[in-house]
């Protein structure tokens, strides 16, 4: 093939604009960091790693999710101690004040720090999280229960507050006040704050053993923290639910973040032997077309 | 008599010798000029003389001045600068319009963003804060669908600038073809190649072919008649007008043709599928819409299914939800309608979060429902969700953008050789330029010597008679 002056001079033009192009493609790999900087370096790895950045999205906003419904699955359970406590503390009182030598004085005494506890369960079936009533259903930005003749009235709804814990997973994570503390919907429910209240009758007129009297508010007394038992295992099932799915999320946000830079990331090995080859490359190029095109016949012919 | 021959023979010679180093010169002042052909002095021997029983030889002339010239090369030339043109064209082009699309953040995070918001404000939907960023977050949606469209649309608009600078550069072109032509017919009237105007045609032609991907007829004839598409662009010494001054249905301007004649003038848009305007029509006229229409289809699907999940719940009122964005009628140009009904913008607490009427506070089925949206798949979007339909959309612009660049980086490394074969026939080589000039200088120096010769043999028969 015959070689002409100005053929070669493109020729040398083509190779180092080529050389000079890939040393910078190279160079800013380097210096973003990154092996995709724009969608046509690698189509199918930018709509994968956008991918992956929903996907880490969405995981963090579960992991949100969960920590705005842990706390109150947490307070739900300790204030559904507390109810226990209260009516461990009801039945003692009951159980002493059943034995035959106990004087209606004493019951009637008694009477009066009965009606102190169904106070404090009244409070705690009002129990305010965050502004929020636990106990309300979905109606929780009023107090659900309202003190009444022979116990109390159910002001919220049953509505059930579920939160998203993952892509697949929703757990609810209130209980309506009306099972807990009424036993609504609860086979063989029990009533805590009518039993008090009866309890508390029972002690003012002296009844021990008769209808309604004080061996019977014991019966009811321990159905009634069977009940509250079971809610609070239901309770702690959430927990343990929202816990896993919390270590799940964690897990996957780790990987999301390795799998982001498996896609996106340049290897810092591979880049930097090939930008120090490209560099030795172009400056071979440089040299070579320096000698190509620097002789000329008129050199020789002085 | 043979004295007087040598001496007519030297002085032709030397004439001849002229002809060549002034032709060498001419390479030599042309060795960058693009598109021309080194040109050869035709040397012959001329007609011997019968002098008695011998036939002797009559000295040199010159017949006439060729460039050498491949058609073959220039042919393939032609073809390459078309193919060239259009993957120019469009890697340009798609080059820009990649950045609609970022590899992180745009419509893909607003999304995420948008449906998150309802999420959070499940977790606690009576808060006005939650309400809020939920207006926020769908502002921030609207705004990155309109973006992303106006984007493309600029894409569009600047696509239709170049046409109109690529239809003008065109005509100009053509205008120089057909006035060459003339005069190549005229200078070649007398018999003799006009090889520097052919050359400037060549030239011309090339880059008329990278406009249009247009074809030469006519061979080695005097006039080249260049056709597009079964249009006549040049013929003889006239040339087609083409002008883009009629917009058309789509808002954007038309290609009209009229003849070189003059008789015939209509609307040929669809017959330029080649060259630059080849790729700046396809461009424009289907692959940009076609993304633009599939992100008016996202943007209405999103509108439509967020609408009719939000009117299936109720306010912070008890009240039916109404639309929370405002509803958008017809597909084409939705990403631009999007926006937020102004009601709900005004009074955040008219989002229905709840799915039932009671107005209570702690109600959040239908944030949870409208945020499940986000892995919803959709008829409209062909059975996939919103994510999906757009990272699909996304892989097909990267596709188109990256195979784009790789087909010019390819088809300028084609036109590279070509033109390296053709510069291998054509081109000038100084060296080869400088070894001639020293023949034709020896030559000439030969023949001034043989002038002397002769002058010495008439002074030697002078002094014979003296």
């Amino acid at each position: 093939m015959r070689v002409t002056n100005q053929s070669l001079s493109s020729q040398v033009q083509d190779t180092l604009q080529q050389a000079l192009r890939r040393l910078t493609e190279t160079q800013e790999q380097i210096s973003s960091g990154k092996r995709i900087n724009r969608l046509a370096d690698d189509p199918f790895g930018a709509v994968r790693s956008l991918d992956v950045q929903s996907l880490a999205a969405s995981l963090s906003q579960y992991q949100k999710n969960i920590a705005a419904g842990l706390p109150v699955l947490n307070q739900t359970d300790n204030v559904l101690g507390d109810v226990g406590d209260a009516l461990v503390h009801a039945k003692e009182i009951a159980v002493s004040m059943a034995n035959g030598a106990m004087s209606a004085a004493d019951r009637a005494s008694a009477a009066a720090e009965v009606r102190e506890l169904s106070a404090r369960l009244l409070s705690l079936g009002n129990f305010q999280f965050e502004n929020r009533y636990l106990f309300a259903g979905f109606a929780n930005g009023a107090a659900p229960f309202t003190a009444a003749v022979g116990g109390a009235t159910y002001n919220g709804d049953s509505g059930t507050i579920d939160i998203q814990a993952n892509r697949s997973t929703r757990v609810t994570v209130n209980l309506p006040g009306d099972s807990v503390f009424q036993g609504a919907g609860v086979a063989g429910g029990t009533d805590l704050f009518s039993t008090l209240a009866d309890l508390e009758t029972a002690l003012t007129v002296n009844n021990v053993s008769g209808a309604n009297g004080i061996t019977t508010q014991i019966g009811r007394l321990d159905a009634g923290l069977d009940q509250i038992s079971a809610f609070r295992a239901q309770v702690g099932a959430r927990i343990e639910t929202l816990n896993t799915a919390r270590q799940g999320l964690e897990t996957m946000q780790l990987k999301t973040t390795e799998m982001r830079s498996n896609i996106e990331d340049v290897d810092p090995l591979k880049v930097y032997s090939d930008f120090a080859r490209l560099q030795q490359a172009f400056q071979a190029a440089l040299e070579s077309s320096a000698r190509v095109v620097q002789p000329s016949i008129l050199d020789f012919m002085r | 008599m043979s004295i007087l021959t040598s001496l007519s023979i030297a002085a032709r010679a030397m004439q001849a010798q002229q002809e060549a180093i002034q032709t060498t010169s001419h390479n030599i002042a042309n060795v960058a000029t693009p598109g021309y052909s080194r040109q050869n002095a035709l040397m012959s021997a001329s007609a011997p003389a019968l002098e008695g029983q011998l036939l002797l030889g009559n000295g040199v002339t010159v017949t006439g001045v060729r460039n050498v010239v491949d058609r073959f090369a220039e042919m393939e030339l032609l073809g390459r600068n078309a193919s060239l043109g259009y993957a120019d064209a469009r890697a340009r082009a798609l080059g820009a319009l990649q950045d609609a699309f970022p590899v992180s953040g745009g419509i893909q995070s607003a999304l995420d963003g948008f449906f998150n918001a309802w999420s959070a404000l499940s977790n606690n939907p009576g808060g006005q804060a939650e309400r809020v960023a939920v207006v926020n977050a769908a502002n921030a949606l609207s705004y990155q669908f309109s973006q992303t469209r106006s984007l493309l649309v600029d894409g569009q608009t600047n696509l239709d600038k170049d046409l109109n600078t690529a239809v003008g550069n065109l005509n100009s072109l053509l205008t120089q073809i057909a006035d060459l032509n003339g005069q190549i017919a005229g200078a070649e009237a007398g018999g003799q190649p006009a090889n520097d105007l052919r050359d400037q045609r060549q030239l011309l032609l090339q880059q008329v072919s990278r406009l249009t991907g247009a074809t030469v007829l006519g061979g080695d004839a005097p006039q080249a008649t260049v056709l597009v598409g079964g249009l006549v662009l040049v013929s003889g010494d006239r040339a087609a007008t083409l002008d883009t001054d009629t917009v058309g249905v789509s808002g954007f301007r038309l290609v009209n043709y009229t003849s070189p004649n003059g008789g015939l003038s209509f609307d040929a848009s669809t017959l330029f599928s080649q060259g630059e305007i080849g790729g700046i029509l396809s461009l424009r006229d289907t692959e940009i819409p076609d993304m633009l229409g599939r992100l008016d289809q996202l943007a209405k699907t999103v509108v439509d299914q967020v609408n009719t999940q939000h009117a299936a719940g109720f306010d912070l009122n008890g009240a039916p939800g109404g639309n929370f964005f405002a509803p958008i009628g017809a597909v084409a140009g939705a990403a631009n309608a999007m926006q937020v009904a102004a009601a709900v913008a005004a009074d955040p607490s008219l989002i229905a979060a709840a799915q039932t009427a009671a107005g209570a506070p702690g109600d959040n089925g239908n944030a949870l429902a409208i945020a499940g949206l986000q892995n919803g798949v959709f008829a409209a979007l062909g059975n996939k969700s919103p994510q999906d339909y757009y990272l699909a959309l996304v892989q097909d612009v990267g596709s188109q953008a990256q195979s784009a660049g790789d087909q010019a980086d390819f088809q300028q490394s084609l036109l590279s050789q070509a033109q390296a074969r053709r510069d291998s026939v054509s081109g000038v080589s100084l060296e080869e330029e400088m070894t001639k000039l020293i023949l034709f200088q020896r030559a000439f120096e030969a023949s001034s010597v043989l002038v002397r010769t002769g002058d010495e043999m008439y002074q030697t028969i002078i002094d014979m008679v003296r």
